[in-house]
């Protein structure tokens, strides 16, 4: 359960890229993930691993043949501390609930 | 080239020399200009013997150097510098928020290559990372779920 989880929360990322460059997220990410699967379950459709996405033409494409990188410290540095923040939220389990602070005279920010 | 200015009398003799001289240039651009062309800052022209001298190995080298005109502004471009390789990046743009802003891209830019060179590893660009990550997780929970599963039941089944 909390291995899916984190497997749908990773695929947030090329969510968030392909909003960002105002292309059709959902198609873009089913595709991915169509893409994915079958590299990692057909031996000779494993080429298709390499695929990601071309945010100028709103299309998967083979970001190995065409040179789209990103330095892997970087990507495992921000795995890992994207991790530590979530078990660090989780890991509270305390609420301290503060009472309203009472009203004094008529000329108060109404919108607070 | 020098942080500060230079006197008339001493621009006479440079002019007639044939010789380029520039004036209150920024240290930290001296700095790395000298680094650059393999020269050396001098804060005085006293030598040990308290006489004026200039020894020819504080001299830097450099290819060409020229002035242009980029943009109503006169730039000094210091081509091909002997000791080592640098290069000045000259951002263009609109406005001055657009200039900032491709700087902070270079900028970004650089450090990419810099983590690059410093690891020498690269993982494919484009979320391709994250979705296969995603889909072998996928495929790894289930397995667990099963292997959860079974242990319980076995459990029952000895129990």
């Amino acid at each position: 359960m909390a291995i899916a989880e984190f497997a749908s929360a990773l695929l947030s990322i090329p969510k968030a890229l392909s909003v960002n460059a105002a292309q059709d997220a959902t198609e873009l990410v089913a595709k991915l993930r169509a893409y994915h699967n079958s590299s990692q379950t057909q031996i000779e459709k494993e080429q298709l691993k390499w695929f990601g996405l071309d945010l100028q033409a709103g299309k998967l494409r083979d970001c190995k043949a065409s040179g789209v990188f990103e330095p892997a410290v970087s990507k495992i540095k921000s795995l890992k501390y994207a991790t530590e923040a979530a078990i660090t939220i989780l890991r509270i389990d305390d609420m301290i609930k503060l009472d309203k602070e009472q009203k004094k005279g008529g000329h108060g920010d109404e919108c607070m | 080239m020098t942080t500060g200015g230079i006197d008339d009398l001493c621009l006479k003799q440079i002019v007639e020399a044939g010789a380029m001289a520039v004036r209150r240039c920024k240290k930290a651009d001296l700095k790395r200009i000298a680094k650059a062309t393999g020269a050396t800052l001098l804060t005085a022209l006293a030598n040990m013997e308290g006489e004026e001298s200039v020894d020819a190995s504080v001299i830097g080298n450099a290819e060409e150097v020229v002035q242009e005109r980029i943009c109503d502004d006169e730039l000094i471009l210091i081509r091909g510098p002997k000791a080592r390789t640098a290069a000045s990046i000259i951002v263009r743009g609109a406005n001055d928020f657009m200039c900032d802003e491709i700087e902070r891209s270079v900028h970004d830019a650089l450090c990419v290559v810099k983590r690059v060179l410093e690891s020498k590893q690269v993982v494919p660009g484009g979320g391709c990372c994250e979705t296969a990550l995603s889909i072998y997780l996928e495929n790894f929970a289930t397995t667990v779920v099963r292997v959860f599963l079974l242990s319980n039941e076995t459990k029952s089944i000895f129990a």
